[in-house]
């Protein structure tokens, strides 16, 4: 009897779609739910949310659904039920229903759209640290390749680049005999670099040699040492005391280029700094 | 949220009463009084449990988008609020 009549129940409140609920259904005698009210407001107002117009709109007619059969049974009774009643119960139940059906609908609603934000600011965070870390790339690399203030022009053409160890000046091969270590004069970088080391009578030099892979590790250290000390010679023979100026042979261990040029390993890197410079003696000896 | 898993956990206690009295009672037969009470409570618990996971869920993910629009001074954000239910253990009888 009790399955009959939910079975009509139920084919009543399709037969009479949204009537119940948003149309003329209730009678005016018919005192108002306020539970059912309020359910009936919640679904309204969760309908006119985008989120669940476009993903949960099934879900949100099976929860009026639930709350039309609930109406019926209202309707049906004209507002006379009380607890001792088991159409109350049932009244009750479908209605609560309805209401968590919502509920549960617009916390997956609400769910979805953080998802959705969430991902869109993650992405957007992204960009704007690969974007800053690229300007901040870029800005150091500039500062890299900004020619140093003060540096006399002559200078220039060393391809100075600032590193921890302090500003590294290029001596290329091309300023030594081929294979020895006879400095090629050069009076020009000589003189300017002097008169930059006047001028700034905090830095000290470190003349540091390098041999290409071509040597044997024994006369790859020797030719080193003999260029740093050559370098060393051309500063020391312009009056710059050997207290600011080191000289370090480090044959082939430190090359620029592992499988490039043999030749651009070949240099003598004159470090300026404003630290203390390399023992002569310990490094270089006789 | 302790209330609202309380009250869960409260439903899934007559749930279980409902059902086990369906059984001494052997109610077998769907209209039986016993049978309607044990199948709302089911039906329930079932919905009520879901709807706390996903709130616990949804929470959760609005706490960390609230925390990274403040962090990027972006405004908070308006959403659709659910009111706390009356009665959530719904019907104790049929």
């Amino acid at each position: 009897m009790r399955a009959a009549s939910a079975g009509v129940l139920l084919l009543s409140s399709v037969l009479l779609g949204g009537c119940a609920l948003f149309g003329p259904g209730r009678s005016a005698e018919v005192p108002a739910n306020p539970e059912l009210e309020q359910s009936r407001s919640l679904i309204e107002q969760a309908s006119k949310n985008a989120t669940i117009q476009t993903h949960f709109r099934a879900e949100l007619d099976r929860a009026r659904a639930s709350l039309e059969q609930a109406l019926m049974i209202w309707n049906e009774e004209r507002g006379r039920l009380d607890e001792d009643d088991d159409e109350w119960h049932e009244m009750r139940h479908l209605n609560h229903m309805a209401r968590q059906r919502t509920a549960l609908i617009v916390m997956q609603a609400r769910g979805l759209d953080a998802q959705y934000a969430l991902n869109e600011l993650q992405s957007e965070r992204e960009r704007m640290l690969l974007t800053e870390s690229h300007k901040q790339a870029a800005a150091r690399s500039a500062a890299a390749n900004r020619p140093a203030i003060g540096l006399p022009k002559a200078l220039q053409q060393l391809r100075p680049r600032q590193e921890s160890r302090g500003l590294v000046l290029t001596l290329g091969a091309r300023l030594f005999e081929d294979g020895k270590g006879k400095l090629v004069a050069d009076d020009a970088v000589f003189d300017a670099l002097l008169q930059y080391l006047v001028a700034n009578p905090a830095v000290v030099v470190s003349c540091e040699g390098h041999t290409g892979g071509g040597l044997a590790k024994e006369g790859a250290q020797r030719l080193s040492q003999e260029r740093a000390r050559a370098v060393q010679d051309a500063l020391l023979e312009r009056g710059l005391e050997l207290s600011r100026v080191s000289a370090v042979g480090y044959g082939n261990s430190r090359p620029l280029a592992v499988n490039g040029d043999e030749r651009s390993n070949e240099r003598v890197e004159i470090v300026l700094s404003e630290s203390a410079p390399v023992e002569f003696d310990s490094v270089v000896g006789d | 949220m302790p209330a609202q898993t309380l009250s869960v956990q409260e439903k899934i206690n007559a749930a279980w009463s409902a059902y086990h009295l369906q059984v001494d009672e052997e109610a077998d037969d769907p209209s039986d009084d016993e049978a309607i009470l044990a199948r709302r409570l089911a039906e329930e618990v079932e919905l009520d449990a879901m709807l706390l996971r996903t709130t616990v869920r949804t929470l959760h993910d609005e706490s960390r988008l609230d925390g990274l629009r403040a962090s990027l001074n972006l405004p908070p954000v308006q959403r659709l609020e659910v009111p706390a239910v009356a009665n959530p253990i719904g019907t104790e009888k049929p």
